[in-house]
């Protein structure tokens, strides 16, 4: 498989504030992948330096062999979505698709193509200013396909999305994936992408944290069984017990929570069993992707 | 580039239609306070003109258009919006990302913008002359206005002219838009300065209204004055377009998009 995006140790800096850190990172080419990080991590300056719309103070980069310093050379096979959805107020949705497309030489039957994609049809004649937030994320979306790109770059395409349209648009990267397209989309939240990703790279404060697929994620995630007596008077007993037995343990909210001990729900049910305390629950849960990702980018959940 | 202006056209023509109606709209009411300004307050004397121009600019071979050359500051200022719209709007809204998207050569993207909005102006210039001088041939009998020199070349030598330095009138709307990436503060600095702060400097400087911009577009929008001869202010106001050419284009190479 060819890569895609290749970057390499890529900086940029505006005044004293790093927003990229020598970021190094490969892209393959086809299936979707998540840039994932906080707000602030450095996604929209990446994608930014990938489009030639920010100089690197330092580091390299290609998209498809071609080196950022020249996007024209690579330009014409990319299509993005940029942050919040831009387009000219007074407009409608059909002229602001019309300026687009001149622009970049695409015929007015692609419009109509890509509007339907995005199911915008019906709107098109009014004024972008009367679109929903949705409905602008979709025209960014109908926008970015105009040239029916090799590589699509999404940055928080589902931002203001109703639950139906983030499913239609996930149906959407899906499908163009399953034709070959290379779809690039950042999000500060991973429940957003993990639905679609086939790789995620996670960056904070400009610094690669992880890369790599999904499955090599889920791999990371801590993994526990939880322990309820049925009788909350022996709690602190089971507790001892199963700390005797060289578990690792931490009492929360009521109940054991037992790390690492995925393979043992039986030996700690015998445990229990043996010393006459019935348990009310026994069940391994594994650490949420959400969680991973906010433990590898040093936030606290709801935070 | 041919793409860039096309696509400035469809997104442009709105405001430019604006634009255009209000050139329009000084055209005339400059048309009327000419031929039907008070008497005594025409510098060209005659009877005509008011503060703005006498019976003998009226008289003369491009009297047919005199209402244009006339109100060439106020058209000024217009261009002055529509190039810092054109320009400043596209960073306001975000909307200069698409189109670096769709054409990331900047060179071409912005002179294909400023052409479109060029030709916009032209036409609102041409129009403009136009409206001018069906109402002058309307009017000019009942004021007892001498029509004998009109000429057809005088008049489009004029508008020609007019237009040439309504342009020039823009592209400081465009170089203030492409510095600040705000169509407020660009407009305001540019008109402030055009019609207030060179005048303002010809108050200690007798020389402003011969070297500085406002003078010399002035001074070329008419076909030359007693102070600056019609070449004199081309050449000069080749200089600054430019100075103002090379100021935008690097500003717009070397900065980042991250709006």
């Amino acid at each position: 498989m060819s890569t895609a995006i290749q970057i390499e140790g890529l900086t940029k800096e505006f005044g004293a504030l790093r927003a990229v850190d020598g970021l190094t990172v490969e892209v393959k080419q086809g299936g979707v992948i998540g840039l994932l990080g906080p707000n602030g991590a450095g996604k929209s300056t990446t994608i930014g330096m990938l489009l030639g719309l920010i100089r690197p103070t330092s580091g390299t980069a290609t998209v498809l062999g071609e080196s950022i310093e020249h996007p024209s050379g690579y330009i014409e096979h990319v299509g993005a979505l940029i942050e919040t959805p831009a387009f000219y107020p007074k407009l409608s949705g059909d002229a602001n698709m019309r300026t687009l497309a001149t622009l970049g030489g695409q015929p007015a039957s692609r419009i109509d193509e890509v509007l339907e994609t995005v199911k915008l049809t019906s709107r098109r004649a009014d004024r972008v200013s009367e679109y929903s937030l949705g409905m602008k994320q979709r025209l960014g979306i109908a926008a970015a396909l105009l040239r029916d790109p090799d590589i699509l770059i999404l940055d928080e395409p589902m931002n203001g999305l109703d639950p139906a349209g983030i499913v239609e648009t996930r149906n959407l990267l899906k499908d163009l994936s399953l034709h070959g397209k290379t779809i690039l989309v950042s999000s500060h939240l991973l429940s957003e992408v993990q639905a679609i990703a086939d790789q995620v790279v996670i960056i904070d404060k400009g610094r690669l944290l992880f890369e790599g697929d999904l499955a090599a994620l889920l791999e990371e995630a801590a993994h526990e069984v939880v322990v309820v007596p049925e009788k909350m008077d022996e709690l602190a007993t089971l507790a001892e017990i199963l700390e005797r037995a060289g578990y690792t343990l931490t009492v929360d909210e009521g109940a054991i929570h037992v790390a690492g001990a995925v393979d043992a729900p039986a030996q700690l049910n015998r445990l229990a069993f043996d010393r006459g305390i019935t348990l009310a629950e026994l069940r391994v849960r594994d650490e949420d992707l959400e969680a991973v990702f906010l433990r590898l980018t040093n936030r606290e959940m709801g935070l | 580039m041919i793409r860039s202006f096309k696509s400035e056209w469809i997104r442009f023509h709105k405001t430019a239609r604006v634009g255009n109606m209000v050139m329009i709209g000084f055209v005339v009411l400059i048309s009327f306070m000419l031929f039907f300004g008070g008497d005594d307050m025409g510098p060209g004397g005659g009877g005509h003109g008011g503060p703005f121009g006498g019976a003998a600019d009226l008289a003369a071979d491009d009297g047919a258009v005199a209402a244009l050359s006339t109100a060439a500051n106020l058209i000024g200022v217009v261009a002055i919006a529509l190039f810092a719209l054109s320009v400043a709007r596209d960073f306001e809204w975000g909307t200069i990302r698409n189109l670096l998207v769709g054409q990331p050569r900047r060179g071409i993207l912005l002179s294909g913008k400023l052409l479109a909005v060029a030709s916009y102006v032209v036409i609102g210039v041409v129009a403009s002359g136009t409206v001018a001088a069906l109402l002058a041939v309307v009017l000019a009998p009942g004021q007892d206005i001498s029509t004998d020199a009109w000429t057809v070349a005088g008049s489009l030598g004029t508008v020609g002219t007019t237009a040439i330095a309504t342009v020039l009138y823009g592209l400081v709307g465009a170089v203030l838009a492409m510095v600040t990436r705000s169509a407020a503060i660009s407009i305001t600095a540019g008109v402030a300065y055009l019609l207030l702060i060179e005048n303002l400097l010809g108050l200690i400087w007798d020389g402003a209204g011969e070297w500085l911009p406002a003078g010399i577009l002035s001074a070329l929008a008419v076909g030359g004055t007693a102070s600056v001869s019609f070449e004199k202010a081309l050449v000069l106001a080749a200089g600054y377009a430019i100075l103002g050419f090379g100021v935008m284009y690097l500003t717009f190479f070397r900065r980042d998009v991250t709006d």
